[in-house]
């Protein structure tokens, strides 16, 4: 404590500095060393109505998957236990992965249906089905069609008018957000200004921390005596 | 020789500006460039109108008339269409990404499209032009790029109002804690970090510019009260009110408090300088209020606008509303209900909408930061506030001194607050009045009482302790800046 007292005030303040940064960097460490499974994409279709589907029929819709793919997540809603539902994804006409889930009387939700292999590529208009294996009606859940898009094919409707089916896609595994850094280097460029690329990200997130550090260096310099 | 002179005189009174003004314009700036870089196309609020907006100014020369202004109702450019087409959107979770959408984008964009389209500027039609007029330059300068580059122009060009922001604090802060340098640039560094106003200021958005006037607006009135209204002063105040009324109308609740101050200070001042006093508050009204009138004038004559666009909703009727239904929703916005009021909402208003939302909520309103995070930045500005009450607490005979000083600042926090809470009760469907409609960023305008609070915490503990904390305080403003960058980064592009 005494030897704290004979430090200058600018001593100080770096010392503090340096123990907030610690207890700082210390939080991003823990924060992005957490894996947990991670959403490759979504539709982003709200979800406010739903399509029908009877036992031993499916909902099929064309869709983009994105790259790394190895779930799909569709929002599903059955009442009761036994079976299991189905998806498939194809391509230009081939099956490329499909998957199953039990149907354990899922609450309704975000329900993911793990593939038999991942998709490497991103595929444009590839057809998803998903299939009602159990003894129960099962409700795949979306958003009423519209802007002249024909929606999901689908035995039934809830109010009769098609629905897009909201689904979500998840990569292979859990993934730490460290590992996550090059996909969104990679995405974090697209559809903006042409001459911007995957260095973009690196160079925003080492100014954004230069930014930091030159904004303690302003307030050890103005903490002269 | 005149030229010389005057470049002179010019250079002079930009080296008269304190360096620390400075380097917070520049950390404002910069940071607010990262947001902007970062940042997918059309993700900071209303950047499609926005954006239609200035496109249509900068093609047309012309200020756009209102056609549909429902919120949420887009009729864009075809060049706009193709470029907000091709980005992925969810109100949810993070969208699917495409490099062939991209490419694809790319080359529309590179094709001749229409760009002059007066609708474009949807709902913010009725805004007025001159954050627009402004975002024209930036426009013409990249106009020999697709619409992504101009629109990355034009956030760039608004992150400049980030940086005005963060200086015009820094220069606050210099006037009430003379004594504190460290202080100073504790305030404007903390505002060059504040995430929510560089994600704000890093898009196309109107808001960046009201975020800078306001700052500027405490500034100046903290100079006429400790140096005297001088009319090089009443210009000044009257300047930014003026840029902050021509930003939104939610500056209107700047204008009692302004009109307070003024009199305060004319009031105030000894007999020989009262003509000088009385000469500025005249500057004052006279350039921040001709150019507004005009402009309310124009929208009713030429332009056919509801005088209620122009005013935040304030002249909306509160239609099938009591006014003892409205006093409750906007009591309840900021404060819990008081006994005899029927619970507007069932959840703390104050604490999501507003506390966890400053911490940062972005998009479209859409996402923040886990509960555990803000929970942290709770008891961090827990204590952060005490220290600065101890540090009101210890100056108090300064502060009594200076009551008219403070009234102005109170009134003016006060009147923005109720404008707000009225606006935001006003504009808001019967249906989703229970729901967190009202968000943070309305309330950044007072970014100087944030950015004042926290340079009296840095004040607090003294000349030897006091760089200490302003220190701690800083890297912590950076990390949460850093944080709020990195959730968005999960948010879009995982």
């Amino acid at each position: 404590m005494r030897k704290l007292g004979s430090l200058s005030p600018r001593a100080l303040a770096l010392l503090a500095a340096s123990l907030t940064a610690v207890v700082v960097i210390a939080g991003f460490v823990v924060v992005l060393s957490q894996s947990e499974p991670r959403r490759t994409g979504s539709n982003g279709i709200v979800v406010s109505s739903h399509a029908v589907v009877p036992p031993g029929e499916s909902v099929c819709q064309e869709e983009r998957v994105p790259a790394g793919t190895a779930s799909v997540a569709p929002w599903l809603g059955l009442d009761l236990a036994g079976g299991s539902v189905a998806a498939t994804v194809e391509s230009d006409g081939r099956l490329l992965a499909r998957g199953t889930v039990a149907a354990g009387g899922f609450p309704t939700g975000i329900t993911r249906i793990d593939l038999d292999r991942t998709i490497p590529r991103a595929l444009e208009g590839a057809t998803i089905c998903v299939e009602n294996r159990a003894r129960d009606t099962l409700r795949v859940y979306g958003d009423i069609a519209r802007f002249g898009n024909p929606g999901a094919r689908a035995p039934g409707f809830a109010t009769g008018e098609p629905v897009l089916v909201r689904l979500d896609w998840y990569g292979r595994g859990a993934e730490s957000g460290w590992t996550l850094l090059p996909r969104v280097a990679e995405r974090a460029s697209l559809v903006k200004a042409a001459f911007l690329g995957p260095w973009s990200l690196w160079v925003a997130l080492a100014v954004a921390i230069a930014l930091g550090v030159a904004a303690v260096v302003l307030v050890l310099r103005s903490a002269r005596p | 020789v005149s030229v010389r002179a005057r470049l002179g005189r010019r250079l002079r009174a930009v080296r008269s500006v304190p360096r620390g003004f400075w380097a917070c314009f520049v950390l404002g700036t910069v940071n607010a460039c990262v947001w902007a870089v970062l940042t997918p196309s059309f993700q900071v609020p209303d950047e499609v109108v926005h954006a239609g907006y200035a496109q249509y100014l900068a093609e047309s020369g012309k200020v756009p008339r209102p056609f549909d202004t429902r919120a949420g109702a887009f009729d864009v450019s075809e060049e706009e269409a193709a470029a907000v087409n091709g980005v992925p959107f969810s109100y949810q979770t993070v969208p699917t990404w495409s490099e062939r959408t991209d490419r694809d984008v790319q080359r529309t964009l590179d094709r001749r499209l229409d760009r002059e389209h007066e609708p474009a500027a949807g709902a913010a039609a009725n805004y007025p032009p001159l954050y627009f007029a402004l975002e024209a330059i930036p426009y013409h300068v990249a106009s020999g790029g697709s619409f992504f580059d101009r629109l990355l122009a034009m956030r760039l060009f608004s992150a400049l109002f980030a940086g005005l922001a963060a200086g015009f604090c820094f220069l606050f802060a210099r006037e009430l804690l003379p004594g504190a340098p460290w202080a100073w640039t504790v305030a404007g560094a903390a505002v060059a970090f504040q995430p929510l106003l560089a994600f704000v200021s890093g898009g196309v958005n109107p808001e960046a510019m009201l975020y800078a006037a306001g700052a500027a607006l405490f500034y100046t009135v903290a100079r006429a009260f400790r140096r005297g209204l001088t009319p090089g002063t009443g210009a000044a105040i009257g300047a930014a009110l003026g840029v902050a009324l021509l930003a939104k109308g939610s500056a209107l609740g700047f204008v009692p408090a302004v009109a307070l101050a003024l009199l305060l200070i004319v009031w105030r001042s000894r007999p020989p300088e009262r003509r000088r006093a009385l000469k500025g508050a005249a500057l004052a009204v006279a350039i921040a209020g001709i150019p507004f009138t005009a402009w309310l004038a124009a929208s009713a004559a030429v332009y056919d606008r509801p005088g209620a666009s122009a005013t935040a909703g304030i002249a909306v009727p509160a239609a099938d509303d009591t006014l003892s239904e409205e006093i409750a929703y906007v009591w309840q916005l900021y404060l819990p209900p008081l006994p005899f009021m029927d619970d507007r909402f069932d959840f703390a208003a104050p604490r999501v909408i507003w506390f966890d939302g400053f911490i940062g909520r972005f998009g479209y309103n859409q996402y923040s930061f886990p509960g555990w995070f803000n929970d942290v930045a709770l008891v961090v500005a827990l204590g952060l506030a005490a220290l600065a009450l101890a540090a009101l607490f210890r100056r108090r005979d300064a502060l009594r001194r200076r009551w008219p000083e403070a009234l102005t600042y109170v009134a003016m926090t006060a009147a923005l607050v109720l404008v707000v809470g009225v606006a935001v009760f006003r504009l808001t469907p019967s249906y989703a009045q229970g729901v967190p409609v009202g968000q943070a960023r309305y309330l950044l305008p007072l970014v100087a009482i944030y950015a004042a609070g926290l340079a009296l915490a840095a004040r607090a503990p003294g000349r030897r302790f006091g760089p200490a904390v302003g220190a701690a305080i800083v890297v912590l403003a950076a990390g949460h800046n850093l944080a709020a960058i990195l959730l968005s980064l999960e948010r879009y592009y995982t």
